[in-house]
């Protein structure tokens, strides 16, 4: 039977969990990671800064407490925890070391260079670089062990170091000041050695005594021998040779040369002491002959130093200088010094000089007429010198001597007369001038006419054309002084040199060669142009100060310089001053009216023709006087001819009107004959021309091309003002000062040669010619002022009392009246004026101190 | 400022910046890779579960072939086969095949439950890759500031 069939298994198990890859825990762990990562990353970051700021706290805690502190805070708590603090800690420790052993070398120098200084001992200095060590060593407790401990080994090895230094230097210094010692004894001892031997009676046996024991002295000073046995040669060699010197010094400049040439000769007796014969030639070639020489020398020397100074005395003489005796004596003795070397050079040198003192002495008081007949008598030789003529040296060194002392003597008259004068002792210089403290010129009255006395004594005694008044030296000061002078005190200034009466003209003409301009304003103060003056003046401290007038080319001033004055002034420097004159007028007068060209001239932007000419007209000299014109330039027979400020043109018609060979003789001392008296009376071809200060010639022909002559061929020139007065005497408009413009730019005759005709008032006077003196002060002159009636009445009164010419008030008293300060009453006012009108002359506060 | 810290700060950041952008993209792509992988891992799983119901079904396949076998030879037999031994050893047969056929069914739902455990991590695992990622990008920007930090 077979099996029923049954079921087989299949083998069907039951599933067994597969291996899961858990994926998401291990991303999830790689995850954390990264973030863990990212996060310690972070964290490390923030630390390391964190570290970095507290590094930075610590260091800056350092720097603001200091180490030291810190230290000593640190060492308190127990050590640094933080970072700050150990950051700071060790820095601290750091910056301590380093304070500490600076401090120190410091202090180690210091103690060092104080030492050296003083001179302290060695043992001294040890103790101080002890204390050192040990007082730093103190300061180590709070530094960390380490550190304190390198710092300890570093102050031990500087004060060791320091020690050793100073060691070394003292001894040095030991040795230096015992050498010192040694130097100052051998110096000492060689010196005495060297002054004894050149004492008189010194020999060499003393010297060499001297040299043994002075030796002891240093070999007992611990001089070496080597040193000392140099020591004492030298002085040995030295003291002979001095002593040598000394006694060949005492020796004549004959005997030395013979000594030298004894000692040349080779013998032994006559070599020097301690030399031998090179030794000796070198000695003499060194000191004895180069001595000889030079004394030989100083003895020729002061031979030509005789001859020179002769020759500077000559010289001093020749310009009119003198020689003192002293001078001469002085020289005589050094001549005689030296006689018997130059072979009596000097001596005769100085004999000349004595005889040329006196031949120039007479000289000096010579004339210029004499000097020069002088000169012609030496040209012809000296009579019983010689034969005839200049055949001998003494008369051939005479006629030199006159003619350079001629020569010369011309020279300075013409630059400096009274200079000259002064000079030979022709006249004795004083002071007639001088500035007070206001600047102003103050005058000695006396020592002015003293000074017109002596200038008219020079003049006449050395031929001058005219006197001057003045030195050089003082025209030059006073030129100056009117040039830094500021208007008011120029003006002054020149006021005062008018107050020099006859001598002003004198002084003017004197500073017209340094101040043309000037002397021109001061010639017209002293004609009593003195509104012109003014004008000139203001115009000229407009020009100072840099004003200049407008369109005033030299091409337009020309042709209205030449239509006024044509051939009128004929010296070029009175047209200059004149020209310059009259541009200080236009200026001032432009200023003032505040007119242009479009008044008088072609354009608004002309030259105002009109009133240029008008300034040169003024500048000239020009005066309208009751209606009548003085002076300037003004037509005399056709001609434009300059006019003396105190004529007028008529007064020069009639001259050559009424001209006689009497009168212009009388005046000239020119003989012409009637006819040509005739013909100039009544041709009026005869023309004026003037040819300098008052000087006329006459001319003939419309050009002047012929000058009318005398006899004898010399043309006819005179003084206007002289002739006028030979022809017409009568009063004048003014009385002819010398400082005239007329007189200032030429040449002018004496005072006293000026014959005041007598005057017949009454047939004399002309009608065209003023007869008063310069107008007076009147009242309406006075500066405004509201004065009640008395007042007014008793100042006019004051004012015709006191009869002020009108210049004087000018000049003097309204600078001083204008100043009168508006707080001063009308009675003080008054008062004042009165006070100048009677001579008061200075500022209203000093008046007002008097009262 | 000189020119040159500057330039080596802008080297230095823009360096971090594009190091941050890789590390994203590996990332994502790690991420992308999970994803396929647990797509994969269902995929396995269904064959499985297939298979193991296949067996089930073998087994009721021969348990049928052995009760119709057992029917007819009963027949043959003349034997009763709902009855007796035959009907005893029928449904042994029946009890033993059944037994197989529920084990693979329970084998084929393991298997399924299994793949869809796996692909679950996979794609934890992605989603976890890229917050990595991210976080690896954030580190390298800010180590980045911080070296241009210190450079400027």
């Amino acid at each position: 039977m077979g099996r029923a069939p049954r079921y087989e298994r299949m083998g069907v198990r039951v599933r067994q969990p597969r291996g899961t890859r858990f994926a998401a825990q291990a991303e999830a762990v790689q995850y954390q990671e990264a973030v863990s990562q990212a996060l310690g990353t972070m964290s490390d970051f923030l630390f390391e800064k964190g570290a970095e700021v507290a590094e930075q706290r610590g260091l800056e805690r350092v720097k603001q407490e200091g180490a030291i502190p810190i230290l000593e805070e640190l060492q308190q708590q127990g050590g640094p925890r933080t970072i700050e603090e150990k950051t700071a800690y060790e820095a601290a420790n750091k910056l301590a070391v380093a304070e500490i052993q600076t401090e120190a070398e410091l202090d180690i120098t210091k103690v060092l260079d104080e030492g050296q200084a003083n001179k302290t001992s060695y043992n001294a200095i040890q103790s101080k670089l002890s204390d050192i060590t040990d007082g730093y060593s103190s300061a180590l407790s709070s530094i960390d062990p380490i550190s304190a401990g390198l710092l300890r080994q570093r102050l031990i090895e500087a004060t060791g170091k320091a020690d050793m230094r100073y060691a070394k230097w003292w001894s040095g210094e030991q040795e230096t000041i015992r050498r010192e010692k040694q130097n100052v004894v051998a110096g000492n001892a060689a010196q005495t050695i060297l002054q004894n031997a050149t004492m008189p009676g010194a020999t060499t046996l003393m010297i060499d005594a001297e040299i043994a024991a002075s030796a002891d002295t240093l070999k007992d000073l611990g001089v070496d021998e080597k040193a000392l046995q140099d020591w004492q040669d030298e002085v040995k060699a030295s003291a002979y040779k001095n002593n040598y010197l000394f006694s060949f010094n005492q020796l004549s400049v004959e005997e030395q040369g013979e000594a030298i040439e004894r000692i040349l000769g080779g013998e032994a007796k006559d070599l020097l002491p301690g030399m031998d014969y090179e030794d000796s030639v070198r000695f003499v070639n060194g000191i004895l002959r180069p001595e000889y020489n030079r004394n030989v020398s100083v003895l020729g020397s002061q031979s030509k130093y005789v001859v020179n100074k002769v020759s500077d005395q000559s010289k001093i003489l020749e310009s009119g200088g003198r020689v003192s005796q002293d001078v001469i004596q002085e020289m005589r003795n050094r001549a005689i010094e030296v006689e018997q070397y130059d072979g009596g050079a000097a001596v005769q040198a100085v004999n000349e000089l004595e005889g040329d003192t006196n031949i120039y002495s007479g000289f000096r008081a010579m004339s210029l007429a004499e000097m020069e007949a002088t000169v012609r008598l030496y040209a012809e030789g000296i009579e019983g010198v010689g034969i005839e003529g200049r055949d001998t040296p003494l008369e051939v060194k005479r006629y030199e001597q006159a003619s350079k002392f001629f020569e010369k003597m011309q020279t300075q008259i013409d630059q400096d007369a009274m200079g000259y004068a002064e000079r030979v002792g022709f006249i004795e210089r004083k002071q007639i001038v001088s500035i007070d403290e206001q600047g102003a010129l103050q005058l000695d009255d006396v020592a002015l006419s003293e000074r017109a006395l002596q200038a008219q004594q020079v003049a006449d005694y050395y031929g001058l054309p005219q006197p001057k008044m003045l030195f050089a030296d003082e025209t030059r000061q006073l030129a100056l002084v009117l040039e830094r002078a500021e208007g008011a005190a120029k003006l002054n200034i020149l006021g005062t040199l008018s107050s020099f009466d006859q001598a002003s003209g004198q002084v003017l003409t004197d500073l017209a060669d340094y101040n043309p301009d000037l002397a021109l304003v001061g010639a017209l103060i002293n004609n009593g142009s003195t509104e012109t003056a003014l004008l000139a003046i203001a115009g000229l401290e407009r020009m100072k100060a840099g004003e200049k007038p407008a369109y005033f080319s030299d091409q337009n001033i020309r042709p209205v310089y030449e239509e006024v004055f044509e051939r009128a002034v004929t010296t070029p420097r009175a047209a200059q001053a004149i020209k310059g004159v009259a541009k200080a007028i236009y200026l001032e007068l432009t200023s003032r009216r505040g007119v242009s060209g479009a008044v008088y001239g072609q354009a608004t932007e002309d030259l105002d023709a009109e009133l240029y000419k008008e300034a040169l007209q003024l500048a000239a000299g020009y005066r309208l006087i009751n209606g009548k014109e003085y002076g300037g330039i003004q037509e005399v027979r056709g001609v434009k001819t300059f006019i003396n400020p105190n004529l007028d043109a008529g007064a020069y018609e009639r001259m050559l009107n009424e001209l006689t060979p009497e009168a212009l003789a009388s005046v000239t001392g020119l003989d012409i004959s009637p006819a040509l008296a005739s013909s100039i009376n009544e041709t009026d071809d005869y023309k004026l021309r003037n040819i300098g200060g008052d000087k006329y010639v006459i001319e003939y022909g419309k050009n002047g091309d012929v000058a009318a002559a005398d006899k004898e061929g010399r043309p006819i020139i005179f003084n206007s003002q002289e002739l006028f007065e030979a022809l017409i005497p009568q009063p004048q408009a003014s009385q002819d000062r010398f400082g005239s413009l007329s007189s200032i730019f030429g040449t002018n005759e004496l005072p006293e040669n000026i014959t005041q005709p007598e005057l017949d008032f009454e047939e004399a006077i002309a009608p065209e010619v003023p007869t008063e003196s310069p107008p007076l002060l009147t009242a309406g002159q006075l500066p405004d002022r509201r004065l009640n009636k008395k007042q007014t009445k008793f100042l006019r009164k004051q004012v015709e009392a006191a009869k002020i010419p009108a210049s004087e008030y000018e000049t003097r008293i309204k600078p001083f009246a204008d100043k009168v300060p508006n707080e001063a009453t009308n009675d003080e006012f008054v008062d004042y004026l009165d006070a100048l009108f009677k001579g008061f002359n200075k500022s209203f506060e000093d008046w007002k101190a008097t009262q | 400022m000189s020119a040159a810290p500057l330039f080596f700060a802008g080297a230095s950041m823009y360096l971090s910046a594009r190091q941050a952008k890789a590390q994203r993209e590996a990332a994502k792509m790690q991420a992308e890779a999970y994803d396929e992988q647990a797509a994969e891992a269902l995929l396995k799983g269904r064959f499985e579960a297939l298979e193991y119901r296949q067996r089930g079904v073998d087994a009721l396949r021969r348990l049928n072939e052995v009760l119709a076998a057992s029917l007819a030879r009963a027949a043959a037999g003349g034997i009763d086969p709902t009855s007796g031994s035959a009907a005893v050893i029928d449904m042994a047969s029946q009890a033993e095949a059944i037994r197989e056929k529920n084990i693979s069914e329970s084998n084929a739902l393991m298997a399924e439950g299994d793949a869809a455990f796996q692909a679950d991590q996979y794609r934890r695992a992605g989603q976890i890759a890229i917050k990595t990622g991210n976080v690896q990008a954030a580190s390298t920007v800010a180590a980045g500031l911080i070296r241009v930090g210190q450079l400027v």
